[in-house]
């Protein structure tokens, strides 16, 4: 708690009164004094009493545009809070943004929905980051205090820093699960990862060199065999969607990934709508998170469009040199052409799997299922687009995306 | 305004007592804190209570620990903290305690001694308030709000 210029101003006249008491020796100016102690003493009371009030009052609710994002780009949030003050108090709210993050929370505003702030943050190193919650900065005439609010309420949402740039030039350092993604000349020779030896390990895949920098055996992880179960993109429908459809999608797509958790102990996970990523599941999230995710599964308002698709001639010209050999491929993925088509292909990058299925319901702007399907041969992966049984119509026309293939289930 | 008015006119009464006696020097004093009340505007609650002190002093224990917590009221009326029903409970008790705190410490004949008790008080206060601050924050530092 600091005092406040009132406050000090007080404390500055009890000081002089007790000194010309002491000096003069005149009981009314010890009154004086006492009177003004006891009134700060009464002050700071309220004081500390209306800050767990307000403190206690508080709720922040906040929004990204983007959970799951590239290493260093940028996110907007959109935080609003409400609290309830009472007489003479102040508060002044203000976001502590991620450890890692870099960007400037400002203090929120007075807005219709109560106070609200929108910035934007770019998280500078990746993996799973959480926002270290909330600063309550009260004041009164006399006293002004700083509260952090650190609840696990007070740090959502979480967000998801996909690493970039890294998988060249990284050298096999690390433990299991460190993720290189080294390309050979040769389609399928790539190796995703290293980790120890496990008995009954092939021989042949032994790195031998890492083994004795290590002192230990590491095999290399080929990108063609690594992970298991395909890549889910869930492309979650636009708000204004009609209800029946989407739950009968939301139900579909949630039995799938249950599905692909029975069968493999995990999944990996992509939620986009249209062009905007909305969240990434990695293999390690667990099962509970993903039916967690799988259960909040709602349409969404989107944020930004693309309204821009390669046509025929272009997406066949660049399959065709696709086809190629890698090093053409390694030179193609610098020309990503959207934020989007980057972020898709890096979050592919991650997953380590060769094969992606897109669910949607395929209606309204579809060019971000084009800018997919490429982002997915760029990334070297066999990409299905499924359709529901429901929406089997839309079959023939998913036909000019030329995915690897189409299946209605 | 009103109960400004009306709590800077207490000060006065309080501070001339009988019209009959008065001295040059509480004409002096009333006039500078009724012109402080009706000419003052910037820093004007902090600037009436430092105008209204020396009319304390000079009206002696009793009747000065009265003008202080009139002053206290003016002080917090103007800062809008007396504004609602719910801060008048806790006002009235600081003018009770603020009373009988006066009445304890009139007993002693000198200043040093209830000086030096009321600066032990403001310290185990000012160390009570710490610890509650404390815990106040590791508490939202800590746990979920209450909902």
């Amino acid at each position: 708690m600091e005092i406040r210029r009132p406050g000090m101003g007080i404390g500055a006249l009890i000081v002089a009164f007790a000194g010309y008491s002491l000096i003069i020796d005149e009981p009314a100016a010890v009154i004086v004094v006492i009177v003004l102690s006891i009134f700060l003493m009464y002050r700071a009371v309220i004081f500390q009493r209306y800050s767990g009030e307000v403190a206690a009052s508080l709720s922040v609710i906040r929004t990204v545009d983007k959970r799951t994002l590239r290493q260093g780009a940028a996110a907007r949030v959109l935080s609003t809070a409400s609290l309830s003050l009472p007489p003479g108090m102040q508060a002044e709210v203000c976001d502590l943004l991620p450890p890692v993050a870099e960007g400037r929370a400002p203090v929120y505003m007075p807005s219709e929905n109560g106070l609200s702030a929108s910035y934007e943050l770019r998280l500078m190193a990746p993996g799973e980051a959480r926002f270290a919650g909330v600063r309550l900065r009260l004041s009164d005439t006399f006293f002004s205090d700083t509260i952090l609010c650190q609840g696990e309420a007070f740090r959502l949402p979480a967000m998801r820093a996909i690493p970039y740039g890294i998988a060249q030039d990284a050298d096999g350092y690390g433990t299991y699960g460190t993720e290189i993604r080294k390309r050979g000349f040769l389609r399928g020779q790539e190796t995703y990862s290293f980790r120890p030896y496990r008995r009954g390990d092939d021989l042949s895949m032994v790195d031998w060199k890492l083994s004795a920098k290590r002192d230990s055996f590491m095999v290399r992880e080929p990108g063609r065999i690594s992970g298991g179960s395909p890549l889910i993109i869930i492309d979650l429908p636009e708000t204004g969607t009609d209800e029946n459809s989407a739950l009968a999608f939301f139900t579909l797509v949630g039995g799938v990934v249950e599905g692909a958790l029975d069968a493999s102990g995990t999944c990996r996970v992509l939620i986009i709508s249209g062009a905007n990523l909305i969240t990434y599941l990695s293999p390690e999230s667990g099962r509970d998170k993903f039916l967690l995710e799988m259960s909040r599964l709602a349409p969404v308002v989107r944020q930004s469009h693309l309204f821009r698709m390669p046509g025929r001639a272009v997406m066949d010209a660049r399959r065709r040199a696709l086809k190629g050999v890698a090093p053409l491929n390694r030179i193609l993925q610098g020309t990503a052409t959207t934020a989007f088509e980057v972020s898709v292909l890096d979050a592919m990058a991650v997953s380590g799997t060769g094969e992606a299925h897109l669910y949607s319901i395929y209606r309204g702007d579809l060019s971000h299922i084009g800018q997919t399907v490429l982002a997915a041969k760029r990334a070297g992966m066999r990409i299905l687009l499924c359709v529901s049984r429901h929406e089997a119509g839309v079959a023939e026309k998913l036909r000019e995306y030329r995915s690897d293939g189409i299946e209605v289930i | 305004m009103r109960r400004a008015l009306l709590m800077a006119g207490g000060v006065v009464a309080l501070a001339v007592p009988d019209i009959l006696s008065l001295g040059i020097m509480e004409v002096l004093l009333i006039s500078v804190f009724i012109s402080a009340f009706f000419l003052i505007r910037e820093e004007r609650a902090f600037c009436l209570l430092c105008a209204g002190i020396p009319s304390a002093i000079m009206a002696g224990p009793v009747r000065g620990m009265l003008i202080m917590i009139l002053l206290t009221g003016i002080l917090l009326t103007e800062e809008g903290l007396l504004s609602e029903r719910r801060e008048l409970p806790g006002y009235i008790a600081f003018s009770g305690v603020a009373a009988l705190s006066a009445l304890v410490f009139g007993i002693f004949r000198h200043a040093g001694l209830p000086l030096i008790i009321i600066g032990v008080l403001v310290a185990g206060f000012a160390l009570l308030i710490r610890v509650s601050e404390y815990r106040l924050k590791w508490r939202y530092e800590h746990e979920e709000p209450e909902i």
